[in-house]
C-alpha cells in the first residue's frame, strides 16, 4: 500500500467517525430538553473525543506523512504522482457532478418539508442535522469505492 | 495506447521500482501503464523513454480504443 492509499484509507474512517461525533453533538443540543445534566455531560464528552480525532489526523498528515500546511487545501494534497492525481480528479468530478448535487437537494428540500408539514423548527433542525452527518458519510464512502475502483 | 516498456525494462534488467524512482512515480503507476491501464502524459512518456533509453516512439503504440 502506497503513501496515498494509506491517506485515503486513513481519513475515510476519521472523517466519518468526525462526522458521527459532530452530528451527535449537534443533534444533543436539540434534544433530550428535560435531561440537560447528562446531555451536557454527554455533548462535552462527545466534543472531546472529536477534538482529540482531529488532532490524531492533524498528526497523522502533518508528521507522519509530512504533507505541509499549505497543501491541505488542495484536493491533490495526498497524491504522490501524475496517475494519484488523474485518480483524485476523476473521483472528485464524479462526486461534483452527481452526489454533491444530489445531497445538496435533499438537505434543501427535506427540513422545508418538515417545517411544512408539522410546523416544528426542532423537529427541521433535527432533520438537517441527520441529513447532512448521513450525506457526508455517503459522500465519504463514494469516495473510496470510487478510488478504489479506479485505484486498482 | 499499447506499450513495450515491460519488454523493454527486462531487456535492460531494471526492476519496476527502479524504474519508478528513475521517474518519480510509484511502483503502482508503473504495474498500470505495463498492463495497459493506464496512459501517461507526455512528460512522463519521455522519462520513460529516458530512462529505459529509448525513444518514445519506440515504447508506445498508438491503437485507437473505441470505448475512450
Amino acid at each position: 500500500m502506497n503513501k496515498s492509499e494509506r491517506i485515503v484509507k486513513f481519513t475515510f474512517w476519521t472523517n466519518n467517525l468526525m462526522s458521527i461525533l459532530i452530528g451527535m453533538v449537534m443533534f444533543l443540543t436539540f434534544t433530550m430538553n428535560g435531561w440537560f445534566p447528562i446531555r451536557q455531560i454527554t455533548i462535552d464528552a462527545l466534543a472531546i473525543i472529536a477534538v482529540f480525532v482531529l488532532v490524531v489526523q492533524i498528526y497523522y498528515l502533518r508528521v507522519k506523512m509530512n504533507i505541509p500546511f499549505s497543501k491541505w487545501n488542495n484536493i491533490y494534497y495526498f497524491t504522490e504522482d501524475e496517475r494519484d492525481e488523474n485518480n483524485a480528479n476523476r473521483v472528485n468530478s464524479t462526486l461534483a457532478g452527481q452526489d454533491y448535487q444530489f445531497w445538496m437537494y435533499i438537505i434543501g428540500i427535506i427540513p422545508v418539508l418538515m417545517y411544512g408539514l408539522y410546523g416544528s423548527a426542532l423537529l427541521m433542525m433535527r432533520s438537517l442535522i441527520i441529513l447532512f452527518s448521513v450525506g457526508t458519510i455517503s459522500i465519504n464512502i463514494r469516495y473510496k469505492s470510487l478510488w478504489n475502483k479506479m485505484n486498482s | 495506447m499499447r506499450n513495450t516498456i515491460k519488454i523493454r525494462r527486462k531487456a535492460v534488467k531494471m526492476s519496476q521500482a527502479d524504474l519508478a524512482e528513475l521517474t518519480s512515480v510509484t511502483r503502482q503507476t508503473i504495474i498500470a501503464i505495463e498492463n495497459d491501464k493506464y496512459d501517461p502524459s507526455l512528460q512522463l512518456a519521455f522519462k520513460l523513454a529516458e530512462a529505459l533509453e529509448t525513444n518514445v516512439d519506440e515504447l508506445f503504440i498508438f491503437r485507437e480504443d473505441k470505448n475512450e
